[in-house]
């Protein structure tokens, strides 16, 4: 009860639990470490070294930091957890050591405790991130880091707490070895627990992995906009850090009392921040989602910048330094690892590395260099120039945003089948002598399949450049095949040079090379064609009789053409008709719709497949009801063919739309998709598209209500097909809003919907959640059904959006029943009924044995030879005589009659 | 560097794609990349897992498995030919080691946009499967 509470309330999943725990205790202390030892360095160093020199440490922190990230390319193979212990235990040893030396009071220790300081920061900071992000996908990232964020709160309230605490009473030294005492803690608790992650072995040496590093972040947007963005953060933010303690120095004159400082200021600020981080910090993250929360960032410092420019002093700098810290460790360290999501698995640790390794430091040396150039500046313009530093990274961010959405989408696209609708000929340029001389080695293929597809290529282009490879080819006398199709090739081409060439095939022995020839003819054209073709009508060879009839038509003499076609039309011989069936789809005269429809309802499928797309042809209101009925045919292809005439046919939709108020709902199904093809009737594709996802959502209410029933082989089934069909419509939905939306991006996610992979699923959630929708809504509903989300959280949804309330399984099976459902489900829960022996039900399933279906009258006479056997014995005799052989056979079987 | 068409009509003569449309044919050589490999260059390594398949445009590959430094040779692949589909099926690392005889010139198809286009033609996933069948014929003649 507790668990499901906090799951509300910190608005994450239940199988979240285990990541959240060992992350949160292993950030609790690394930021535990990392702040203690920050506050007492920079202490020491301000007091014994001092404030001038600090801009001088910025330049150093940078170098080193720089040095250690190639230091980490350097050890790449080795496993973090590994890496992470092992520094740990020299970091203490370390610390301990400079603790004995402290004694001598040497300026270098001091100067070396500071570096070291950072750098620990750096490296536990990058290595515990690219941990977690190794460990969470970026839906959970988004769910879990904000509360792993809040325990390195607490870790720094709590390190705050203890220099405050222990500073005037043990001293700043000696806090160094609490300090060492806490690396030893931390490599213990890694070893304990995280042992196990995930580490990626690469193959390739360090050389060739950092020059595909390299190559990938000269070609990755993202990347460079990151790089940008992060020097600029570090120069804002060392510029800042830098006038605040120089404020506070000034201030505080003494050690032990500065050390305090920064401990009551830890307290406060890490308080500040995990209460924003518990409450708001999710919510925030979600509601408005990375990109925008990273803008975020330097519009926060232009407010420090701001308050500081008003009136220049210690609370204005303690304001300006406040508001940075505690935006920076609440939201945007949420958000933060989340940037590097959509980069690709095996350049993520690399480019965290290079980010923190190399942009952050090369920020710091630059803050370093100004500020040593600016050092005896006023404040004031100092602060000012900040200011306009904060612009700049200002529209970085902005920069940043757009590319982050970029990257996801870029992510999917690659991995994914195009959409493209190109064909090879649009892509061949036969003005590249490379191109011609490709063809013109394909056509002569020993492989026939390549030499057909290259000669159609060549003709396809209707370029005169193909001519020379295809007449030099038929020059060599190939066999009949590739005859046949560089004659019909000429013909595409319609080059009349060629004319001469392609009537020589008029009497060429094989009959598909003169049927081409006489086809080719006619398409070339030319005043001699007609009686060139003319005596052709009467040849031996249907095809070729065919296409002369075809060719005739079209050069003026019609009723013969048509006397042709009509008479080969009702020959016995099926291919003869199919190829008048052809002829008269070619020919454009509404003379010949009357006998296509006539065929078009043939039993024959190919008869009826010809006739349909010959009908195609023509725009008559007549042939394009019979087109639109063709889509309840029962043959695939020609279901196939009818919509995407339909899809091509322009002026048709108010037919489309009445056909709408008769249709079932399969068929509603299809006049919907092709009405979101042709981009029209928005308004009845949305209305259509809220009614599917009520659907969906139905179906999940029903899951769970089956769910806590006792299992059954027929309950399994019907469950299984619950969400089965679910992901279906799903897919469906997403790939109408796609025609609706026009974003090219919705197919592709379609595709990849069908990865099982955990990380692609939730990096498509992400996208739809981030990009600009029109219809917005309907995505925002389909987000939870995508993901993982909690049947409950689904369950709130589906009673908010749809007023659908949780129910009970034997309020499922009445509701399947009674109303309009597909035959299968209804088939199911009869099945289900007859297994648990749901008499109540029996009256229902008497009346499912005079039911249209054959399937359902079946599955209620098996359901109610369950409940009821001599009830069912009288039913069964009287559907002995049923139209079904297997029903008639089912009922015999339990009737006893032999 | 082939151009479109060369690509296209290279993947025509491999006996898995030569029933595909021209359409299918562009939308394939569109998410498949050229890799030239010299004399000697290790493809693939077995135990390492990789998620592509290999169409040989020119050259030889030779598929071979180490056991304990020891290699066996298992097929040698000629232009044409392409090697590497098990890992376009299965989650797993190489069974065998891909080693270019010869300079070779490969057409690399990655997993994902291979998979989506089994989904639109199935005729592949048909020849892949009697890929699988011949092999596992092959096996089990060997066994006996």
């Amino acid at each position: 009860m507790l668990k499901e509470y906090s799951e509300k309330l910190l608005q994450i999943y239940h199988q979240d639990w285990q990541k959240i725990v060992s992350l949160c205790i292993l950030n609790f202390i690394v930021i535990t470490i990392t702040t203690f030892g920050i506050s007492i360095s920079t202490a020491l160093f301000l007091k014994h070294v001092g404030i001038n020199f600090l801009p001088q440490m910025y330049l150093v922190n940078g170098l080193l930091i720089f040095l250690s990230t190639f230091g980490l390319f350097m050890i790449a193979n080795i496993n973090r957890t590994e890496l992470l212990i092992k520094l740990s235990m020299l970091f203490g040893i370390t610390v301990l050591a400079i603790r004995v030396f402290i004694v001598f009071d040497v300026k270098f220790l001091y100067i070396m405790l500071y570096v070291l300081s950072s750098i620990i920061f750096w490296l536990f900071y990058t290595q515990f991130w690219s941990l977690a992000v190794d460990i969470c996908n970026v839906r959970e990232g988004k769910r879990i880091f904000s509360l792993v964020v809040c325990s390195g709160l607490l870790g720094g309230g709590t390190a705050g707490l203890l220099i405050q605490t222990l500073a005037k009473t043990i001293r700043t030294d000696n806090l160094l070895v609490l300090w060492s005492i806490m690396f030893f803690i931390l490599s213990y608790f890694v070893k304990s627990k995280f042992s196990s992650s995930p580490h990626l072995k690469t193959d390739s040496g360090v050389t060739s992995q950092v020059t595909e590093t390299i190559t990938y972040f000269k070609e990755s947007h993202i990347i460079k906009v990151l790089m940008a963005n992060f020097l600029l953060y570090a120069v804002v933010i060392y510029f800042l850090d830098f006038q605040f303690n120089k404020i506070v120095n000034q201030t505080f004159t003494e050690l032990d009392s500065l050390t305090s400082f920064y401990g009551t200021y830890s307290i406060c600020f890490y308080t500040t921040t995990l209460f924003i981080q518990l409450i708001f910090a999710n919510r925030i993250l979600k509601y408005f989602g990375t990109g925008n929360v990273i803008v975020g960032f330097p519009v926060s410092l232009f407010i420090g910048f701001s308050a500081l420019v008003i009136k220049f002093g210690y609370i204005s700098a303690l304001f300006a330094k406040f508001i940075r810290d505690v935006m920076g460790n609440s939201i945007i360290d949420s958000a933060y690892p989340l940037l590097y999501s959509p980069i690709k698995d095996k350049h993520r640790d690399n480019t965290l590395a290079f980010i923190e390794g190399v942009a952050i430091p090369a920020g710091t040396v630059l803050a370093g260099f100004l500020l040593i150039i600016l050092k005896s500046t006023p404040g004031m313009y100092l602060t000012i120039f900040s200011l306009i530093l904060s612009l700049l990274w200002l529209y970085c961010s902005v920069q940043l945003k757009y590319s982050y959405q970029s990257a996801f989408i870029q992510n999917i696209a690659e991995k994914t089948l195009p959409e493209i609708h190109q064909l090879p000929e649009h892509l061949t340029d036969l003005n590249k002598k490379r191109t011609l001389a490709i063809l013109y080695d394909a056509i002569r293929d020993k492989n026939d399949k390549v030499s057909l597809f290259a000669i159609s290529t060549l003709g396809k282009t209707k370029d005169t450049k193909a001519l020379n490879p295809l007449i030099s080819y038929l020059k060599e006398n190939p066999p009949a095949v590739r005859r046949a199709s560089i004659i019909k090739a000429l013909g595409e081409i319609k080059e009349t040079n060629s004319l001469l060439i392609v009537s020589r095939y008029l009497e060429d022995p094989e009959s598909r090379v003169r049927a081409n020839a006489v086809e080719s003819l006619g398409e070339i054209g030319g005043s001699e064609v007609k009686d060139l073709i003319k005596p052709y009508i009467n040849d031996k060879d249907s095809r070729v009789a065919i296409n002369a009839g075809m060719i005739l038509w079209k050069y003026g003499d019609k009723e013969l053409g048509i006397k042709v076609l009509r008479e080969l039309l009702s020959f016995p011989n099926e291919q003869t008709r199919i190829r008048a069936i052809y002829a008269m789809g070619q020919i454009d005269t509404e003379e010949v719709v009357t006998p296509l429809l006539e065929v078009s309802k043939e039993q024959n499928l190919r008869i009826r497949l010809e006739a349909l797309k010959s009908l195609s042809k023509f725009n008559t209101e007549v042939a394009i009801l019979r087109i639109i009925d063709a889509i309840e045919d029962t043959d695939r292809r020609i279901r196939q063919l009818a919509l995407k005439t339909l899809i091509e046919k322009k002026g048709i939709t108010g037919l489309l739309v009445k056909k709408l108020e008769t249709a079932n709902s399969k068929i509603t199904e299809k006049i919907i998709e092709i009405l979101a093809n042709k981009h029209e009737q928005d308004e009845i594709i949305l209305n259509h598209l809220k009614d599917e996802i009520k659907k969906v959502y139905q179906r999940i209410v029903w899951v769970k209500a089956l769910s806590s029933e006792d299992r059954t082989d027929g309950l399994d089934l019907f469950i299984s097909t619950l969400l089965i069909e679910n992901r279906k419509k799903t897919d469906r939905i997403l790939k109408l809003m796609s025609k609706i939306e026009r974003v090219d991006i919705l197919p592709l996610i379609i595709r990849r919907l069908k990865d099982k992979s955990a990380d692609i699923q939730a990096e498509i959630v992400e996208i739809l959640d981030s990009l600009q929708f029109k219809h917005i809504g309907i995505i925002k509903l389909l987000i939870p059904v995508l993901e993982e989300t909690p049947k409950e959280e689904i369950l709130k949804i589906a009673n908010r959006e749809f007023g659908l309330v949780q129910t009970y399984p034997r309020e499922v099976y009445k509701e399947i029943l009674k109303k309009e459902n597909g035959e299968w489900f209804k088939g199911c829960v009869l099945h289900i009924l007859g297994e648990k022996e749901l008499d109540k039900f029996l009256q229902d399933m008497i009346n499912y044995t005079k039911h249209n279906s054959e399937f359902l009258r079946e599955m209620s006479l098996e359901a109610i030879s369950k409940i009821n056997i001599i009830r069912a014995k009288l039913i069964a005799r009287g559907m002995l005589n049923d139209n079904s052989p297997q029903v008639k056979a089912f009922a015999k079987s339990i009737s006893g009659v032999i | 560097m082939l151009t479109t068409i060369e690509k296209i009509i290279h993947l025509k003569k491999v006996p898995l794609f030569e029933n595909l449309t021209g359409e299918l044919l562009v939308a394939l050589s569109n998410i498949s990349y050229e890799k030239e490999f010299k004399k000697n260059d290790i493809i693939f390594k077995q135990d390492i897992a990789s998620y592509e398949l290999y169409v040989i445009v020119s050259g030889k590959v030779e598929v071979f498995r180490e056991n304990n430094a020891e290699k066996h040779t298992v097929h040698t692949f000629f232009s044409t030919e392409y090697f590497g589909e098990m890992a376009l099926l299965e989650d797993m690392p190489r069974s065998l080691s891909a080693i270019a005889i010869e300079d070779t010139l490969c057409l690399v198809i990655p997993k994902e946009p291979f998979l989506d286009l089994m989904n639109e033609e199935p005729s592949i996933a048909i020849e892949i499967i009697k890929l699988l069948g011949k092999r596992l014929r092959e096996v089990n003649l060997r066994l006996k």
